[in-house]
């Protein structure tokens, strides 16, 4: 990434690259924002937690730091291929917390031009859209650019109870 | 202009150290006004202040706090005395500084608020009290009256000093009666402050100069914190791994984990602040409570040095601010009530900090009226709580205890200070999210003691390592009232006997839909953790298992898990926040082998298997409480085999010690615990050789010919826990006198009634048991007339 003291011109954001890691889920290829991708790890022990998302596969434990890992399979939709033996982790960070993507394979990390971005509107496919933020069409096939924040929130699962001051309270004291 | 920020930042944060500290001082300096020591520290703070803001060019704070300099000079040098205006003006300076040095974090400069006044006002304290030294009351009176300041007509901007914690930006009132505004006070002038030297732009020396200590970001010391940790599992697993064989690399792994155990002790510390960070605000606050309330508060502080873990600091600020808010506004009388009740004007309010077993403790004591026991029973009847029948036959604490209601307010008008915002309740929630308790005791006209016991930090606590489904859990021990082996005798007992609790049952059942558990004659709601956590899951039978009683707030139920694991001592680690919201899991750790272990949220348990609480002893609870009674009893095998019954209401607990920590002392048997030494009795010894006989005819368990210490010592060696014993209670909670056993059988409700004629010394009587005669030892007896090697035995 490159270094620069002065402030890009307003259509440099536009047209600069976005530097991407890419990845491969049930056969499919897409890309997160390479900037918030903290490692990369082999497939890990996990706790699992119990009515959760059914996208959280488990906990894992890096380094002392509790990462819950998504399983990009069931959070995209894309169940009805087989899942790989050990799948990757991608260890990446959202709003200040760690999460762990779970993917069949780690591809590359590579810029993809912003102006090659296209609307996701222009694909038709069978897995659910509402974390992908663009297309591009790479020289293997089509990337599909996800927003992690949108992955994250999608597997949150609220159990609509009334203890709600008491878990912003536990979020707090726990920092 | 960048360092310059820098410096300025500097400048702020220590500054708004060195105003809390002001502002302590000067309350101290009330009860104790010629303390030289008092008014150096004060005099010092403001001079830095003046000094610094001199070299930023901060001219209204240069002004400001040369005036209040000036007239903390003549306090120094003994001209004037100190007097309520004095120090009111000296409080409301430290607000102004506070003020300006908000502004000046915010915008960068000064603010427009006009504070000549302020100037003009502390030259004038300082001429005034020098003109009218000689009427000054003695400084001798170690309480110190605190007229409310509104009496004091010649001073109407003090009228206007401002909230408690002030971060006020309500510009000061010009007093009215001023002829003419001075002009802006100029720039610091050292000469004008000869005893000390010129300001310098350096860092002044302060209470750090004598503790040398660093500012480290928290952030920083956290990953330190969670480093160790790491540090702690990679030394458990070289332990396990490195075998005996390799007795020069065993050497280096021992220093490892000795070095590793410093090394996490000392990390902890580093989270540790003395409790004196919320205190320290407390004198003002209860200083300004006092003057608008129009009453005379003496505020004694002891404790202030006892540690706690910073995250729980911030949390109890506010809950404790509240409890000391109500002590002065509801608790203590005004100074006419207390005289005409024979009180010396002045209340007493004591706030204490101490450690107490593993917690800290927090003690608000006032010598107030006391809480209206009678207008909280009505209030509670009035708001549903309870009837009014309910109400005339609930005990005074119990009825205390309605203040912890939400919205609940005895308070007959709504005041400046109580009366809103957070409530009791509030106070209680957060205490108890932080796992804490509440205590509360009151006594009419005598006052109000709050007692909120703390856990000494949140980053690590006990729990209770537990399996559901091949799962491990934690549950924090805070909650952990009792386990109860779930067997299937005990668990037909509440199926197969629908007529014995037909009405109760049925009554809850169909009303809630909740299998319950009986548990000494009290039903409580069961909650099985397996098709909690997982609906779809089938239970083939349920054979085993273990219900743990959960206790939230006043309410109590059961959860059944498939076993009970270990206590720990576990690192809480934050989870994300979308498992956060699931409501199910306070967190997870690290278990020793690497593995992570979800913490349950018992409340979030509670909640989502809706089972109906009920308070563990609240009126409603009773009506599900079969009205006969047995007596019950523990049945305990002694050392040397003999089955003896031990009425429960006698037992305060069960223990087990290992057998190295136990002593010899007096000829008795000792053992040191929670900075106490206890007794132990060997149950033997207390029922006496004459009923071996006896024994053997009924005891199937264990034929013996007599009672061989040599036997009786092999036999416990090969007990491999170590030293069964039965701590015995008194009426006042929990005694120093241990009854050792070989091991506990169980609690039994026998049907028969006990044969008191079947009695000897130390035995009560004789009572029948699943057939079988059984001694039911007289506790109180056997210790006193035994003692080990029948040597006199003084009273115990």
């Amino acid at each position: 990434m490159s270094v620069s003291h002065s402030p890009p011109p307003a259509d440099w954001a536009a047209s600069a690259p976005r530097r991407s890691c890419t990845f491969l889920v049930a056969g499919r290829c897409f890309a997160v924002d390479a900037a918030s991708v903290i490692e990369v790890l082999r497939s890990q022990a996990m706790t699992p937690v119990p009515r959760a998302h059914r996208a959280i596969r488990g906990l894992l434990n890096l380094r002392g730091r509790i990462v819950p890992a998504i399983d990009m399979r069931y959070r995209l939709g894309l169940t009805d291929m087989p899942a790989v033996k050990s799948p990757t982790n991608i260890v990446l960070v959202s709003g200040g917390e760690l999460f762990s993507l779970l993917v069949d394979e780690l591809i590359d990390v590579t810029d993809i031009p912003a102006i090659a971005i296209e609307q996701p509107t222009a694909v038709s496919e069978h897995f659910s859209r509402d974390a992908i933020e663009g297309v591009f069409a790479g020289p293997n096939g089509l990337v599909h650019l996800l927003n992690i924040e949108a992955i994250v929130s999608g597997v949150m699962v609220s159990t609509a109870n009334d203890s709600d001051r008491l878990e912003t309270h536990m979020e707090k004291i726990l920092r | 202009m960048g360092e310059n920020q820098e410096f300025v930042r500097e400048f702020l944060v220590e500054a708004a150290e060195n105003l809390d500290q002001l502002d302590r001082d000067l309350v101290a300096l009330e009860e104790n006004p010629r303390d030289p020591k008092r008014l150096a520290s004060i005099f010092r703070t403001v001079h830095t202040i003046k000094g610094t803001s001199g070299f930023f060019g901060f001219s209204k704070l240069g002004a400001i706090t040369h005036s209040g300099e000036h007239l903390l000079g003549q306090l120094r040098d003994g001209t004037i005395e100190l007097n309520d205006r004095v120090t009111g003006a000296l409080l409301t300076l430290v607000d102004a500084v506070r003020t300006i040095l908000d502004a000046i974090e915010q915008t960068g400069s000064e603010g427009d608020a006009d504070f000549r006044d302020l100037s003009q006002t502390l030259v004038r304290v300082a001429q005034d009290a020098a003109a009218h030294r000689p009427l000054q009351r003695s400084t001798s009176d170690i309480v110190v009256t605190r007229l409310p300041l509104a009496q004091l007509p010649t001073e109407p901007a003090l009228k206007q000093e401002p909230e408690p914690v002030a971060d006020s930006t309500t510009p000061f009132a010009t007093p009215p009666t001023t002829s003419e505004p001075l002009p802006p006070a100029p720039a610091p002038q050292p000469s004008l402050t000869p005893k000390l030297p010129a300001v310098q732009p350096t860092i002044p020396v302060s209470k750090a100069a004598a503790e040398p200590s660093i500012r480290v970001d928290v952030s920083l010391l956290g990953s330190i914190v969670d480093l160790v940790g790491e540090l702690v599992l990679a030394r458990n697993q070289l332990q396990a791994t490195v075998g005996a064989d390799t007795p020069e690399l065993l050497k280096v792994v021992q220093r490892i984990h000795s070095v590793t155990g410093a090394l996490q002790n000392a990390a902890m510390k580093t989270r540790m602040q003395p409790i004196d960070h919320v205190f320290s605000k407390f004198p003002r606050i209860v200083r300004n409570l006092a003057v608008t309330c129009g009453k005379e508060v003496h505020l004694q502080i002891d404790g202030a040095d006892t540690e706690l873990d910073r995250s729980l600091i911030e949390t109890i600020r506010d809950p404790l601010a509240h409890l000391l808010r109500n002590a002065v506004d509801h608790g203590i009388e005004t100074p006419a009530a207390r005289l005409a009740k024979g009180k010396p004007a002045a209340g007493r309010l004591s706030l204490r900090a101490f450690h107490e077993s593993g917690q800290v403790t927090v003690e608000i004591k006032d010598d107030g009226g006391g809480i209206p026991v009678e207008a909280v029973r009505k209030k509670a009847v009035a708001r549903g709580l309870v009837t009014a029948e309910e109400a005339l036959a609930l005990p005074d604490d119990r009825v205390l205890q309605f203040i912890f209601e939400p919205g609940f307010s005895t308070a007959a008008q709504v005041t400046d200070v109580s009366g809103r915002g957070v409530g009791m309740d509030v106070v209680k929630t957060n205490i108890e999210s932080i796992g804490g308790t509440v205590d509360l005791a009151s006594q009419a006209d005598v006052g109000t003691t709050v007692r909120v016991r703390i856990p000494l930090t949140l980053a690590i606590i006990p729990a209770l390592i537990v399996s559901s489904q091949q799962q491990r859990f934690a549950i924090p021990q805070a909650y952990v009232r009792e386990l109860i082996a779930l067997r299937s005798d005990r668990l037909q007992l509440a199926h197969s006997q629908p007529e014995a609790a037909a009405a109760q049952l049925n009554h809850v059942e169909g009303l809630e839909g909740a299998p319950m558990l009986r548990v000494r004659g009290r039903l409580l709601p069961l909650v099985f953790l397996d098709t909690t956590l997982d609906p779809t899951f089938q239970r083939a039978t349920l054979s085993s298992g273990t219900v743990i009683i959960l206790r939230i707030d006043d309410y109590e139920f059961g959860l059944v898990v498939d076993t009970v694991g270990f206590n720990a001592d576990i690192v809480v680690k934050p989870i994300a926040a979308v498992l956060v919201s699931l409501g199910l899991y306070a967190g997870a750790t690290v278990m020793g082998d690497g593995a992570v272990v979800l913490i349950l949220d018992p409340r979030g348990i509670a909640q989502m298997a809706k089972i109906p609480l009920r308070p563990h002893d609240s009126q409603s609870d009773q009506g599900l409480v079969p009205v006969v009674s047995q007596p019950r009893y523990l049945l305990c095998e002694t050392i040397s085999g003999r089955r003896v019954a031990v009425p429960l209401e006698e037992v305060a607990r069960l223990e087990t010690f290992p057998r190295a920590d136990l002593e010899q002392a007096a000829g008795r048997t000792v053992i040191h615990r929670a900075g106490r030494l206890m007794a132990l009795a060997d149950a033997d010894d207390l029922l006496g050789t004459h009923h071996a006989q006896q024994q053997i005819t009924n005891d199937s368990l264990m034929p013996m010919s007599g009672v061989e210490r040599s036997d009786r010592q092999a036999r416990a060696s090969t007990e491999p826990h170590g030293v069964t014993a039965v701590i015995l209670s008194t009426a006042s909670g929990e005694s120093d006198i241990g009854l050792q056993v070989q091991r506990i059988l169980e609690v039994v409700e026998p049907q028969t009634p006990l044969n008191c004629s079947l009695r000897a010394v130390g035995v009560l009587g004789t009572i029948a048991i699943a057939g079988r005669a059984t001694e039911v030892l007289d506790v109180r007896t056997a210790l006193v007339s035994r003692a080990p090697d029948h040597t006199p035995q003084v009273s115990l």
